[in-house]
């Protein structure tokens, strides 16, 4: 993702595989957090 | 996309509520997985490319829904299959992805106009937790907490956006079609090779002349990697 890259640029870090990939991984990951724990709480009030 | 995804999962929750909410991310997000985890194998390129084409995209679809039918033995596996087929038409808006042959990528790539972007992602997302809210938030407090979630994913967004603006190399380069013209249609010709149709059919000089393309005009470099529109 082109996201990836721009944000370790920006950050100074290098495009190095490893940390690309867990840069990509969280970035993969914080969406299901978000909604999944959001959804857990609209839906658990209901 | 990014925020485009979590969105499109938000929409479809409101489809079928009983897909667990991660299930319904994950699969919206599918294809990246598959890039992050075959490109620590196979290399970053072979990542992005087989993930993203439309063969792995369908293939991953299926295989999805299959799972999670197998594992969560629920109802709703198609809308787990619609979340990871919405991935390829999102990026295509962002960006370029492979059709069928993985060397010809297609998009309308606002990753290079990250303002526009951050425009098409936050107002998907606006009207997805509209109708989320509307499906199972109907009071203040839990409007509250799907509005954060939004709000936070907006954020994301803009940081991803902010990060694409100071990439200055960026030029905004949408294409509809491969870099270099060629024919749809070919017929054997004496050789093993095979020529254009145009070609066979061209009797007469006068065809020549109407231009390459057939259509009174002659494609010259600049037209290439751009959609024709006549």
């Amino acid at each position: 993702m082109d996201f990836t890259d721009a944000i370790l640029r920006l950050f100074g870090l290098v495009s190095h595989l490893n940390t690309r990939a867990r840069g990509f991984g969280l970035l993969l990951l914080l969406p299901i957090v978000i909604l999944a724990v959001t959804d857990w709480r609209v839906r658990r009030q209901r | 996309m990014y925020a485009g995804h979590a969105a499109v999962a938000l929409a479809l929750k409101t489809r079928e509520p009983r897909i667990p909410m991660a299930v319904l991310v994950a699969a919206c997000f599918g294809p990246d997985w598959v890039e992050l985890f075959l490109g620590l194998f196979l290399g970053r390129a072979a990542g992005e490319t087989y993930s993203h084409f439309i063969p792995g995209v369908l293939l991953g679809a299926s295989a999805a829904a299959l799972l999670y039918a197998v594992v969560f033995r629920r109802p709703g596996s198609r809308w787990v299959a619609i979340g990871w087929l919405s991935h390829w038409p999102a990026d295509f808006l962002t960006a370029h992805k492979p059709l069928i042959d993985p060397g010809h990528v297609v998009g309308l790539d606002f990753y290079d106009l990250p303002k526009v972007d951050f425009l098409i992602e936050a107002s998907l997302l606006a009207v997805a937790a509209w109708l989320y809210m509307r499906a199972f938030a109907p009071d203040t407090l839990r409007r509250r907490w799907v509005a954060v979630a939004a709000l936070a994913l907006v954020s994301v967004q803009s940081v991803l956006d902010y990060g694409l603006q100071h990439e200055p190399w960026r030029q905004w380069n949408p294409s509809l079609a491969r870099a270099q013209w060629q024919p749809h249609l070919t017929v054997a010709s004496s050789g093993s090779t095979l020529t254009p149709l145009r070609t066979a059919l061209a009797l007469s000089p006068a065809s020549i002349q109407r231009g390459r393309d057939g259509e009174g005009r002659t494609p010259r470099p600049g037209d290439t990697g751009l959609p024709h529109v006549r």
